[in-house]
């Protein structure tokens, strides 16, 4: 691992000078490696308005390997469980070196606008998703108030 | 291993050191209940079971040790977390090569607490530079003060950190900062000081008023560097770290800039290091103050024959000394270093135990080492042993790690938190070189240009990178190496060999990868 590899100083540099809009990465101030990161609730989703923080680390094989993202904001969400760890199929065996910490943080974004139930992390939240939709619809706006929205 | 707390075990019964205490449940009920606060006597007695299972757990994967678990309960209230801390800072012996380690674990594992908490700690000693400098200082508090106060630093960021950064307990750290000092205290005045600086506007803080002062105390303290008392060679290494790295003093050079290399031609390589390790500007004394497991290899790399070096020992707390190639990994957050894996083993003076694949092997002829003590470490390729050697008594020959290496070993070592070593790969004559043996040593036979020789503060390099342009065809997955293959069939290119080596299928297209065709220049 040792020397920080070139790409990932040139993906930062370029998350600070080209941010994805709607996303903020900050690398820590003494852990390149690990970044804290804030999405916002994409609009026209029950997330919108919500302002939710993740925190993204490189592990030492990056880029062979995916970045580890967690949600540290609570979050109803079929994808996403209680722990904040993300179903998301290019986090795991679709990773592609090709991709980087900007198409992963597109890829959360878009993944708050469209959920998927019949991919599930959290199973209750998914169930509920698929029967009674509107329900789970409040309650993803509910948690969004109480727990994105107070920064 | 060296490792957080949550997860350790011990191997077999030999190594689980005995607690020092009967049954704590059995003085609960001795005593009179008090309902919310836990008698401090008991919490004085977990937090010394603490420290007697942080020098026994060797292994990961197992639940949390019972003292800790019980602390953790009690810390869950900010009343049981300030009764920790209290309990913490007095009975913390000051030479247990485990004390600070036992702290970190312990603030490390139990609720973070608020800075209100922390506040009402630090009013309750009345921390405040009167504290530091009236009166007979007890050295083994105080101690234990400052590094209950790193810990929490390295902890707390942003306006936490600065909000626990407050002017009397500013003072009461530089206080200690001067050569008439006891050097325990100043250590650790020097570390917490540096855990706060993480967070930048407390490193402004603390670097203007390190400025108004008469005389800069790091310049005065950096003089101890190469002491042959290990206490303050550790205040020096740490004062000269400070200025290299985060307190920048106008007008004195970096020490890289006039260190005389002249003569020296294997080190530390600064580029080959985890994260947090801090390296001496001569590339040959390491120091880890963080709570991860930090490793190093050296810059030379011997695949046949008979090689030795010796490391002498700084502080006698746990690291893992010996041999490694470039397939070891140094997973320092998970708290596996050299002699964790297929691909290293190592030695660990304190615990007493060579380490191969993550195994522990108990030693029991020799002493724990000590400051001063020497670990010579010997490999024989050609034999194919690894023999390690403190103060010249020789330890029994290991020969795992041939079964799966050949050739491509480096000198290497891991540190636990608080840990210091310096290495000796023949600049100087070994002090106890091997009789029964021809061998080489690879200062001897290293090559390295000035540039490789330079051991660069890290935010100098980093910055360096970034202004580094990217050319044109470089691989556009690691942006190091020259684009020069083509997979096939998918014809997809823009990749380096060693990158590429690495893929399973195309990065673009997630084709197999049947053939990679060299690009012709």
């Amino acid at each position: 691992m040792a020397a920080l590899p070139r790409r990932i100083i040139k993906e930062t540099q370029r998350l600070m000078q080209e941010p994805v809009p709607g996303i903020s990465a900050v690398p820590s101030e003494n852990n390149a490696r690990y970044f804290h990161v804030i999405v916002t609730g994409p609009e026209d989703s029950p997330f919108e308005g919500g302002l939710f923080k993740l925190e993204l680390f490189l592990p030492e094989d990056y880029p062979m390997s995916a970045p580890k993202v967690r949600f540290i904001t609570k979050i109803y969400h079929p994808n996403i469980d209680r722990l904040g760890r993300i179903c998301l199929d290019i986090l795991k065996d679709k990773w592609s070196p090709a991709l980087q910490i900007r198409t992963v943080l597109l890829s959360i974004q878009a993944l708050l606008s469209a959920p998927n139930p019949d991919d599930p992390l959290a199973n209750d939240v998914a169930e509920l998703w698929k029967v009674n939709e509107s329900e789970a619809i409040r309650n993803a706006k509910e948690w969004t108030r109480r727990y994105a929205m107070d920064n | 291993m060296g490792d957080c707390c949550c997860k350790e075990k011990e191997p077999d019964e030999t190594i689980y050191a005995p607690t020092t205490t009967p049954v704590v449940s059995a003085m609960i009920d001795n005593r009179l209940r008090i309902p919310k606060v836990v008698e401090p006597k008991i919490v004085d007695q977990l937090v010394l079971e603490m420290l007697t299972v942080a020098a026994s757990r060797v292994d990961t994967d197992e639940e949390s040790p019972v003292p800790l678990v019980k602390l953790h309960v009690i810390a869950d209230k900010e009343e049981g977390w300030i009764q920790m801390v209290t309990s913490m800072v007095n009975v913390i012996p000051l030479e247990d090569p485990f004390g600070p380690t036992a702290i970190s674990i312990l603030l490390d594992d139990c609720p973070l607490p608020s800075k209100e908490s922390v506040i009402r700690v630090t009013r309750m000693y009345a921390l405040s530079a009167e504290r530091a400098t009236i009166g007979d200082v007890n050295t083994r508090v105080e101690r234990n003060i400052c590094v209950v106060l790193g810990c929490i630093a390295e902890k707390l960021v942003g306006p936490n950190s600065m909000a626990v950064l407050t002017n009397d307990t500013l003072e009461y750290l530089l206080a200690f900062l001067t050569p008439n000092s006891a050097p325990y205290i100043v250590l650790f005045a020097l570390i917490a000081l540096e855990k706060y600086a993480h967070t930048t506007e407390n490193k402004l803080t603390i670097k203007n008023r390190f400025e108004q002062l008469d005389e800069h105390p790091l310049l005065e303290l950096e003089k101890y560097a190469d002491s042959d008392n290990y206490l303050w060679r550790q205040v020096g290494f740490c004062a000269n770290w400070l200025l290299d790295n985060l307190f920048i003093v106008e007008g004195r050079k970096l020490s890289y800039e006039t260190v005389d290399m002249s003569g020296i031609n294997a080190l530390l390589n600064c580029h080959d290091v985890s994260e947090y390790l801090q390296i001496s500007s001569n590339g040959l004394e390491a120091r880890c103050d963080s709570y991860s497991f930090e490793s190093v290899r050296c810059t030379f790399q011997v695949d046949s024959g008979c090689w030795y070096y010796e490391s002498i020992i700084i502080t006698s707390g746990v690291m893992q000394i010996g041999w490694a190639t470039k397939n070891s990994h140094f997973l320092n957050e998970e708290g596996y270093g050299i002699g964790d894996d297929m691909f290293s083993l190592s030695y660990d003076g304190c615990r007493k135990l060579v380490w191969y694949n993550a195994k522990p092997t108990r030693v029991t002829h020799v002493p724990a080492w000590r400051p001063g003590d020497v670990l010579g470490c010997l490999i024989d390729i050609t034999k194919k042993e690894v023999i390690f050697s403190l103060n010249g008594q020789r330890l029994s020959i290991c020969n795992e790690i041939f079964e799966t290496t050949k050739y491509g070993f480096f000198a290497a070592a891991s540190f636990m938190a608080y840990q210091q070593c310096r290495f000796n790969f023949g600049y100087e004559p070994f002090k106890y070189p091997p009789v029964d043996r021809e061998f080489s040593a690879f200062n001897d036979y290293g090559e390295l240009t000035d540039e490789q020789k330079k051991v660069i503060p890290r935010r100098i390099y980093l910055e360096q990178l970034r202004c580094s342009s990217v050319k044109e065809d470089s691989c556009t997955l690691c942006f190091d190496d020259t684009a020069c293959c083509i997979l096939e069939p998918c014809g997809h290119r823009g990749f380096c060999s060693v990158c590429t080596s690495q893929l399973k299928d195309c990065p673009m297209c997630r084709a197999d990868i049947l053939n990679v065709k060299r690009e012709i220049t």
